[in-house]
């Protein structure tokens, strides 16, 4: 049996292996990045390109946001003119100068159409950022410009709140133009990308593992502890949660929520979940029958335990919704409709008799198709709100599709309702009221509301937050009368974390970044 | 112990090569007949590429789509860097003119590769697993088949095919994590998952899962190959003449017996590898298995279709191998291949 002694000792030698370097970390990671170039990587792999690139800006180890690479920032009176201050020395992780013209570059890259960038749209309320993306201008005539080595200017069309927020992104971080000149698509793999965050790409074998060692150029390397972080991709969360067990894996960003009761028994301390900004809701399709009717909006609505579900169904402890946007954005207070402090008997009730008079009865039941997508947790929920709509008198037939045939059919307007999630890239009401206005990418329910979207635009413009967020308030809670989606629940981050892993606090931007991380001796 | 007359061999003795020689026109019937299979393969690998691109666009939802936030001038942009805004048919022409020239085209959901890159890095690791497990499978199951025969209907025949029952009807989704909770979190012997550069610990529970269920499949065929034989009359013969029962087992039964596992091997080396899918998931493999799920999730056109393509290529020459493989051990077949 030489194979099987073979086997034996290779797995000693690995436990040795993985017990002595203990600068490594080991995180898993939900999915193999689409890529490693930060202006094509979708946001599925945000924790891998914020150890590798910084932008302007940055998060501390609780999600606030900090200077990045610009040092300082002056912003004009009318919102309008945005000017960065470099940090002095600032460097490529190959040793070279970062100048202003660098920043130049990469924002212009993002919006040519053509590079395959995703993020563009976060950046539209530049000056002609959004006719550059389509094709109109050239991308020299973006509003930003190099003032000297170290200024780096921003100009708007329109007031952006949130420009510091996204400027965070990887996307805006500063790219080799000189690199990806040379390399074309694939100036991103080891050997060839230079980065400027915390970490340089050291290895990627795809689908095995991505290895991230520290960048000694990084203007914050002296803080890092952790010299080494390999990331693995794991697509089956129950795999992931094995290697958890097994010690092979140190950091998960999610667990299977079957597991929850399990885990909180027997991994005591290592389980880290708190509010996101995220929303999980039911889209109706508001442009035709059943619920073209609000009536029958409202009774769908109005139906729903949003307790029972909570605590029920999503085990994991999620707070209930009743507006679109999460409770745990900062300085807001999201206007709760009536209903919720209502008694359930009454709502039901209520429901029935709205159902009634928009036609609907015994003998002619409500019957329509809800559509939901992939993990297993979502089909718990289906056959919850199924369970409940059935109490009042509605058939609701379940469709069960992956991501892509869902997200098709809710773009197209090819649906009746559909289970749907949002998280925002920033902490403020304004992409979660996006769903509803008229126009915008994210409104599946082709919900049409000429005041709200009035409003929308007049807090676009306001400069001063609390002002801002007032209108913000005033147009949710007009929306949320017409009942054109129904909120759920509001997301979760849920991690995983060994009990010697310590170094950041839980926030709701979900950021994890491996250079605040360090490891305790136990 | 002295090796009888060889005047007594009957000619349908099991064609072995060391049998009398084979008429010059027999190589050139094989070289004719797999040049023929060979020309048949084209067309057939045609129709599979066809089928497949019209099937993938088909199917509802896009490449970009599962990025729910994409805004429609950038998603726009994104198709047309791709090529996708082009008429269908047109689409079909440029990627058949690709893929003769052997460009498989950029994958659409790991955009820093190319098809053919990935399937490089893929496929060895599928294939070493596929044949590793295969040849366990070959090595324990045909033991099992061939000694399960020899003690027919005694307790060890019961056993191993009730045993080989069992691992046909449990499929390995199911043993695959009981290996790696028992073996890896229980015992902590061995890896619960990862590949590791393909070291020997991370791919023995991955092996045993893929083994499982064809070292069952091979014993029944060994097995049932073995009863057939053991009561044909060139074995009755054999021993009248007075051969020990070994030789007659050794020399006379295995031969014939293995034929109907010859030509269940072909295919089934081509299963598991592509069966393997399951695997690659359960034990984290980098395997082309994996690429092939994610690429069907995400509307991946050039990266499913380039799996298909190797896939059904490797399908008709192991089926071929496993054609000619039948004809070098049964005369009958080889007669037939003229």
């Amino acid at each position: 049996m030489p194979a099987f002694r073979n086997a034996l000792l290779a797995s000693a030698s690995l436990l040795l292996v993985s017990a002595g370097a203990a600068d490594t970390l080991r995180r898993g990671a939900v999915a193999e990045p689409n890529s490693l170039d930060p202006q094509v990587v979708s946001g599925a792999s945000s924790t891998i390109m914020r150890d590798l690139f910084t932008g302007l800006t940055s998060y501390d180890s609780a999600g606030r946001l900090i200077p990045g690479a610009a040092e300082s920032w002056e912003i004009s009176e009318d919102g309008l003119t945005y000017r960065f201050r470099l940090r002095e020395n600032l460097k490529w992780s190959d040793g070279s100068p970062i100048a202003a013209k660098d920043f130049v570059y990469t924002l212009r890259r993002l919006l040519t159409p053509g590079n395959r960038t995703r993020f563009g749209s976060f950046f539209y309320s530049i000056r002609n950022g959004r006719r550059i993306m389509s094709g109109e201008l050239d991308p020299t005539e973006l509003g930003v410009r190099a003032e000297d080595e170290r200024t780096f200017v921003i100009e708007l069309q329109r007031p952006d709140p949130t420009l510091l927020e996204k400027l965070s992104n990887y996307a805006a971080a500063a790219m080799p133009q000189a690199v990806i000149e040379e390399h074309g698509r694939r100036w991103s793999r080891p050997g060839r990308v230079v980065t400027t965050g915390p970490y340089r790409l050291a290895e990627w074998v795809p689908q095995s593992y991505l290895k991230l060692e520290k960048n000694p150029h990084f203007y914050g390397a002296d803080d890092i502890e952790i010299e080494t972080v390999q990331y693995f991709p794991t697509t089956n969360a129950e795999t992931a949660m094995r290697r958890f067990l097994a010690g092979d894996l140190e950091f998960l960003l999610t667990f299977p929520s079957d597991r929850m009761e399990w885990i909180e028994e027997n991994l005591p301390g290592q389980l880290k979940i708190w509010p996101a900004l995220g929303i999980s809701y039911i889209t109706f399709n508001n442009r035709k029958p059943p619920f073209d009717d609000v009536r029958v909006r409202r009774a769908l609505t109005i139906a729903v335990d949003r307790q029972q579900i909570a605590e029920r169904i999503m085990v994991v402890g999620v707070p209930v919704a009743y507006t679109m946007t999460p409770s745990v954005v900062s300085n807001y207070d999201n206007p709760v409709p009536d209903y919720a402090r209502q008694p359930m008997p009454d709502r039901l009730a209520e429901a029935r008799s709205l159902l009634e008079a928009a036609g609907y009865g015994p003998d002619r039941p409500l019957t329509f198709e809800l559509r939901y997508e992939p993990p297993e947790e979502n089909r718990r929920l289906a056959i919850a709100l199924q369970a409940i709509w059935r109490d009042i008198g509605v058939n609701t037939e379940l469709l069960f599709t992956d991501f892509g045939t869902l997200y098709r059919s809710v773009r197209t307007g090819d649906y009746t309702a559909a289970r749907f999630t949002w998280f925002s890239p920033t902490d403020s009401p304004e992409t979660f009221l996006f769903i509803l206005e008229s126009g915008s990418t994210t409104n599946y329910s082709g919900y049409h509301n000429a005041e709200f979207n009035r409003l929308i635009t007049v807090a676009e413009a306001q400069l001063d937050r609390d002002a801002r967020l007032a209108t913000y308030r005033k147009a949710e809670a007009m929306a949320l009368a017409d009942y054109p989606v129904m909120p759920l629940y509001f997301m979760v981050h849920r991690n995983l974390v060994a009990p010697d892993i310590r170094g950041y606090t839980p926030n709701s931007r979900g950021m994890t970044a491996t250079r605040y991380l360090h490891r305790v001796k136990q | 112990m002295a090796e009888p007359s060889q005047g007594w061999r009957l000619p349908e003795e099991g064609g072995r090569r060391t049998a009398s020689p084979e008429p010059p026109c027999y190589a050139r019937a094989m070289l004719a007949f797999t040049l023929r299979r060979l020309a048949v393969a084209i067309p057939t690998l045609l129709a599979i590429a066809t089928a497949s691109f019209f099937l993938m666009r088909a199917a509802p939802g896009g490449p970009f789509d599962t990025e729910a936030d994409l805004d429609p001038v950038v998603l726009e942009n994104l198709y047309r860097a791709y090529g996708l805004d082009q008429p269908l048919l047109e689409q079909y022409w440029i990627y058949l003119a690709n893929v003769l020239q052997g460009d498989f085209g950029p994958s659409l959901v790991y955009e820093d590769f190319n098809v053919t890159e990935l399937i490089a890095i893929g496929l060895p690791v599928s294939a070493r697993l596929g044949f590793t497990a295969m040849f366990v499978a070959l090595l324990l199951g045909a033991t099992c088949g061939i000694v399960a025969a020899l003690r027919h209907n005694r307790l060890f025949d019961h056993a191993t095919m009730t045993m080989a029952m069992t691992g046909i009807a449990i499929p390995s989704f199911v043993t695959a994590p009981i290996l790696a909770l028992f073996f890896g979190l229980y015992l902590k012997l061995l890896p619960v998952a990862g590949w590791n550069g393909g070291a020997a610990a991370n791919m023995v529970l991955p092996v045993i899962a893929l083994a499982l269920p064809q070292l069952a499949i091979i014993a029944r065929l060994m097995r049932g190959g073995m009863l057939e034989v053991l009561r044909a009359n060139f074995v009755r013969t054999a021993r009248a003449k007075g051969l020990p029962e070994r030789q007659v087992v050794i020399n006379h039964v295995l031969q014939s017996a293995a034929v109907p596992l010859v030509g269940y091997l072909g295919p089934a080396l081509a299963g598991i590898m592509t069966g393997s899918l399951v695997i690659e998931l359960i034990f984290d493999l980098p395997g082309v298995g994996r690429y092939f799920i994610q690429g069907a999730l995400n509307r991946d056109y050039p990266l499913v279709m380039g799996i298909v393509i190797v896939y059904g290529t490797l399908i008709i020459l192991l089926n071929l191998l496993s054609d000619l493989a039948y004809a070098a051990l049964d005369p009958r077949v080889r007669r037939t291949y003229r």
